[in-house]
């Protein structure tokens, strides 16, 4: 996703960010902790990066397994950009991290 | 080329917007199943469990879900006070104020500016602080809490004059335990060292209540300073009457006796004293130095261990210089 307009991925991630502390906000569990409205935001943009980072370098490793086996099994040399690979689950990880972390800021 | 870039950032915004638009609607069923009536009961109940984190989190729900209600503004701001988090609750105060103004708000607020003048030390806060318990007064004459609040706040800033004015005043409005605000008064007089003046308001606040243990004490202490040991000991003896188990009568007895160089029975008063209280490092400590004034170092050494163990500074020092001297 956004694989050729990579920033405006992070601005629509920042701007999900934003969203995500609004609600972690409302239910207090900052207190103390990360009063800075910037900073806070800046923190959660940064985790769900890594973790959306970490997550997909992990799934693309099997993904490309399979395909070079895939590959094996027909004879065939697949034809594959490790990048997009990486890329397009890091997107996909991104949105679902952002979602649980959502879900969870909604739930009482 | 051209065409595969259209397709990527379509299927992109296609996602992001279904993202969004699923994000939303799950907001909205999720909320949609959430009840007022459900949420107040847990919010107070974990308030009165002093829960403050998660009832702060329940009443500020409540809050965006348009229940507007005088008490979740007053609990949920009293969590956040618990919480340290005072930005917020003079906040949930300020919005609580301009939808029903009333005097326990005021006096909230003016305690929220207290509280956070006790943590930065800013003298501005305390001035705040005793505008809101100002109008607090106004709106309600007999709100003890305020003129409490006012008088301390002057206390801390040594305006004890001040201080004893707002005690007064909440005296002539006739309110409840009276003895509570001679008994303030007194403390400003003893603090400016007005023995005399103290006695009187402390005797004052005995004649309301006879079991003010705090106003028995303070007339001990005052007439131990006036070198009166047998008044200060018949004052002492008092709070023994009413709570024989509180701890300090015997230990200030005990310091009477030490102060005259009667050691034998300033130790028969610090044994009473550690009966009701073994770990009490001050009477220890009183207690090894007692022995060591009678020359009984085994016995000194013993409790001066146990007063150092207990936390006490001076004990450490006296050990010290008692091995070096041996």
């Amino acid at each position: 996703m956004f694989y050729k307009n990579k920033i405006l991925f992070f601005i629509i991630l920042g701007l999900i960010s934003l969203i995500l502390y609004y609600f972690i906000d409302q239910q207090l569990v900052l207190i103390g902790l990360l009063n800075n409205f910037i900073i806070s935001i800046g923190i959660l943009f940064f985790l769900i990066v890594l973790i959306s980072f970490a997550a997909s370098v992990f799934i693309s490793f099997f993904i490309i397994l399979f395909l070079k086996l895939y590959g094996k099994i027909i004879n065939t040399k697949p034809r594959y950009s490790k990048r997009f690979i990486i890329w397009l689950n890091f997107t996909v990880a991104a949105y679902i991290i952002s979602f649980i972390i959502f879900f969870q800021a909604i739930t009482y | 080329m051209s065409n595969i870039k259209n397709f990527n950032s379509k299927i992109s915004l296609a996602v992001t917007v279904f993202f969004f638009l699923s994000s939303a609607a799950v907001y909205f069923v999720k909320n949609k199943h959430y009840s007022i009536d459900n949420f107040l009961h847990k919010a107070d109940s974990y308030f009165s469990n002093e829960n403050f984190t998660q009832s702060a989190r329940y009443y500020r729900k409540l809050i965006s879900m348009g229940f507007v209600n005088e008490n979740v503004y007053i609990n949920i701001s009293d969590s956040l006070i618990k919480l340290g988090d005072y930005k917020r609750a003079k906040e949930y105060l300020k919005e609580a104020l301009k939808k029903q103004p009333s005097s326990e708000i005021y006096y909230l607020l003016g305690y929220t500016y207290y509280a956070e003048s006790q943590l930065s030390f800013v003298h501005q806060y305390s001035e705040e602080s005793i505008k809101y318990l100002e109008k607090s007064i106004e709106l309600d004459k007999k709100n003890k809490s305020s003129y409490k609040l006012i008088g301390q706040i002057y206390e801390q800033l040594k305006n004890f004059e001040y201080a004893r004015i707002w005690y007064k005043k909440a005296l002539f409005e006739n309110i409840e335990n009276i003895s509570e605000f001679y008994g303030f008064i007194a403390y400003t007089y003893f603090e400016e060292s007005k023995w005399d003046d103290a006695i009187e308001y402390y005797k004052k606040a005995i004649e309301d209540n006879k079991n003010y243990i705090s106003a028995y004490c303070s007339m001990g202490e005052i007439y131990r300073i006036k070198k009166d040991f047998t008044d200060a000991e018949k004052y002492y003896s008092q709070v023994i009457e009413i709570n024989p188990d509180y701890v300090v009568p015997y230990y200030k007895i005990g310091n009477i006796y030490y102060e005259q160089g009667n050691y034998q029975e300033s130790i028969n008063w610090y044994k009473k004293g550690l009966e009701k209280e073994s770990n009490n490092n001050l009477i220890n400590y009183y207690m090894g130095m007692s022995y060591k004034k009678l020359n009984i170092p085994e016995e000194a050494v013993k409790y001066l261990k146990t007063a150092a163990y207990c936390g006490n500074d001076n004990a450490v020092q006296e050990l010290r210089t008692m091995i070096k001297t041996f």
